[in-house]
């Protein structure tokens, strides 16, 4: 009768939770809770380092963190992308909730281009036609 | 016969056969609790200042955004009639200031809508170029 030696399996166990704990990625920018708008025409976006987001209340965070306004988004916007000619590297992930008006989001989306940033603007699926 | 009393041995060990169960458990605990967060959206390039200024010509098509109520080139339309002459358009096709879009809202407008909008201008191949209210 052949026995498997099972002595090592309890290493290994602990090997794979440690890989799982570690690989884990936590949500960015998780303190702004927003209503995303929908519409049937979205596509995957990719991980970018750079968030701007507008809550319920017409609030500007720029990395979860509250600033002043549209300038202030201008101003960092530019630091970002100084230097950077890829598109990849130069698209800032856009958040607002969906009842925001125009008078507090336009300014802030015109600010990320104007700063030289190429908008990701998120939002969700829905199922009209 | 003389009586012997055996001393009990303390156990001093602590039982590590059920370690490997418990790890096992939490792999599966992991593995069954991660969520992978898929974020959507859309990509939209818009141009600012001079070069928004220079893209813009008397035959870009223009879209108004007017409460909910939408109209392209002065006709209104519904969203599905949008997507609809967008397509017509075949912005695919086309390059540089051809592929421009104006998108000009009032203030009574959502982001919902907007968001519509220039995600459709995007799908369509479009650029889109916001046009500010005059005062």
């Amino acid at each position: 009768m052949i026995l498997v030696p099972v002595a090592s399996m309890g290493d290994i166990a602990f090997l794979l939770i440690i890989f799982f704990m570690v690989c884990s990625r936590f949500a960015k920018d998780p303190g702004v809770p927003i209503d995303a708008p929908t519409t049937p025409e979205v596509t995957k976006l990719d991980d970018y380092p750079i968030v701007v987001a507008i809550d319920p209340k017409g609030n500007i965070f720029f990395q979860g963190k509250q600033i002043a306004g549209p300038k202030q988004v201008e101003d960092e916007v530019r630091k970002f992308v100084e230097g950077k000619t890829a598109e990849k590297t130069r698209t800032v992930l856009f958040r607002c909730d969906r009842e925001v008006g125009k008078i507090l989001f336009e300014p802030v989306i015109e600010a990320i281009a104007k700063g030289g940033g190429r908008i990701a603007a998120v939002g969700e699926k829905s199922n009209d036609k | 016969m003389v009586a012997r009393h055996r001393k009990q041995r303390r156990a001093t060990e602590i039982p590590v056969s059920s370690f490997s169960d418990i790890a096992f458990l939490l792999i599966i605990f992991f593995i069954l609790a991660t969520t992978l967060v898929q974020i959507t959206g859309v990509i939209t390039e818009i141009p600012s200042g001079e070069k928004a200024e220079s893209q813009q010509n008397d035959e870009s098509p223009n879209v108004q955004l007017q409460g909910k109520k939408i109209f392209f080139n002065e006709d209104r339309v519904d969203m599905k009639q949008f997507r609809q002459r967008l397509a017509k358009l075949n912005l695919y096709k086309k390059t540089g200031d051809d592929k421009v879009i104006l998108l000009e809202a009032s203030g009574n407008v959502t982001y919902q809508q907007y968001f519509d909008v220039m995600a459709s201008i995007s799908a369509a191949g479009g650029v889109t170029a916001i046009l500010q209210e005059e005062d």
